[in-house]
């Protein structure tokens, strides 16, 4: 099965040994991550979850989660900023 | 897929008890509507433990939806106003079915139940809107000569044909067939039944013969038939006969003999062990042992034993080996008798020939038919 992220880091060698987690951002509209540790923040402006070695803080309006497993998380709405601490 | 509940929860911190929950379930759809009010969603089929779970851990339900195939399934058939009338209709719709789906055949006694109702099947419809039990009755009248009178209703989704059949002395059942001899002999006594004898006391029959036709004449002088019944006494004679020559070649084994012995799978020979000897006068003998108990690979031992003959020319006058043969052709002629005891008579003759002797032995049986 084809794996983005796995060719990503297969293509740049540099990223072979890391497996913290795995962001993807469609859009503006979609934020789709893989290996979070649990959500700290839920809100229609913010969302944050933990991460590991830090935590994603995710700003923007109307947002949703889509989708919430164990260790994946699918949002939705209007997003203005990513960032990671 | 088959369908979703959403909630709408009231309580604060549900983040961690999100990260929680999402260990036991699919949730999806999070919103946080206000800072102590969240909606999501969740699959139909673990509403209720998702439910149980969420008021375990303090928070109050707001609102609970369901939406999809599942929940209106079970809406309809959980309520059960619904099933008693899903009951009512289907029960309804089988009494009111105008098809026919039983046969009730009464009255019959010799006539076969089967044989009617395969009549009934085959020739009218079973649409109960489309027959006419005066149909059915003139019918079942004219192809069953039995038959002397026949009515026919339809109660419900049950077809009722009653019947009478006719009245007629036992002996005038059947197929009217005569009554034929058993056996060669004599015939000592008879006793009739029914039906007209056509042999006499003193007469001899043979197997096959018609002892009992199966009719009589009235006092109208009218062929009348009955079924035939009657019993009779005979003499039957059982004979064997063995002729003894003087002078005779008889084939005897030598003693010599050779054994070939083969093993075999489905008929195919795996090994073999042993050689043929020519002889020029011989007798086979060949024994078949299973070598494994299972069907799978059903291995068999063929074992053929070959034995050398010899011709051997033997002098022996009658006179010497008299009562052998004579009690060797008793024997013989009493294999047929039912019993010793009913033997009443037996004796021999013997016919003298240029070397050679017959020995005819006649057995004498009472036998009842």
């Amino acid at each position: 099965m084809f794996n983005f992220f796995g060719e990503i880091k297969n293509n740049v060698k540099e990223l072979n040994k890391l497996e913290n987690f795995n962001i993807i951002n469609i859009s503006n509209k979609i934020i789709y991550a893989e290996g979070h540790r649990g959500l700290v923040t839920l809100s229609k402006e913010v969302i944050s979850f933990k991460v590991k070695g830090g935590r994603i803080v995710i700003e923007g309006s109307d947002m949703f989660l889509m989708e919430l497993t164990e260790n994946t998380i699918k949002i939705s709405g209007n997003i203005k900023k990513v960032e990671s601490f | 897929m088959f369908g979703e509940t959403i909630f709408t929860i009231k309580g604060l911190n549900i983040e961690k008890n999100l990260n929680t929950l999402t260990k036991k379930f699919q949730i999806r759809d999070i919103v946080r509507i206000e800072k102590n009010l969240t909606k999501l969603t969740v699959d139909y089929r673990f509403h209720k433990a998702f439910k149980k779970e969420i008021l375990k851990l303090g928070y109050e339900i707001l609102e609970e939806k369901n939406r999809g195939f599942l929940p209106y399934f079970f809406k309809i058939f959980g309520n059960f106003g619904v099933i008693f009338a899903f009951l009512l209709a289907t029960v309804l719709y089988i009494v009111q079915s105008p098809y026919i789906w039983q046969y009730e055949i009464l009255g019959e006694e010799n006539l076969s139940e089967t044989e009617i109702v395969e009549f009934v099947k085959d020739n009218f419809s079973s649409n109960k809107h489309q027959i006419d039990t005066l149909e059915v009755e003139n019918a079942l009248y004219k192809n069953f000569e039995k038959i002397s009178f026949v009515s026919c209703i339809i109660k419900g989704q049950t077809m009722i044909i009653n019947l009478k059949e006719r009245l007629m002395p036992s002996e005038m059942y059947g197929e009217f067939k005569p009554v034929y001899s058993k056996y060669d002999g004599k015939i000592t006594a008879i006793n009739i039944v029914s039906g007209t004898s056509v042999v006499k006391i003193g007469d001899y029959v043979e197997e096959g013969d018609i002892l009992v036709q199966p009719y009589y004449l009235d006092s109208n002088g009218n062929l009348q038939q009955v079924e035939a019944d009657a019993s009779f006494t005979m003499e039957v004679y059982h004979t064997a006969e063995i002729t003894h020559f003087d002078t005779r070649v008889e084939i005897v084994r030598t003693g010599e003999s050779y054994v070939i012995d083969e093993i075999k799978l489905f008929g195919l020979t795996i090994y073999k062990n042993g050689n043929n000897i020519n002889y020029s006068l011989n007798e086979t003998e060949v024994e078949y042992e299973n070598l494994v108990n299972n069907n799978l690979l059903p291995f068999k031992l063929k074992r053929t034993t070959v034995y050398e003959l010899k011709e051997v020319t033997i002098n022996e006058s009658f006179e010497e080996v008299s009562e052998k043969i004579i009690a060797k052709t008793r024997e013989k002629a009493l294999e047929n008798c039912v019993s010793y005891d009913t033997i009443i008579d037996e004796f021999y003759t013997l016919k003298h020939f240029t070397g050679a002797t017959t020995v005819n032995y006649v057995v004498v049986e009472e036998r009842v038919q």
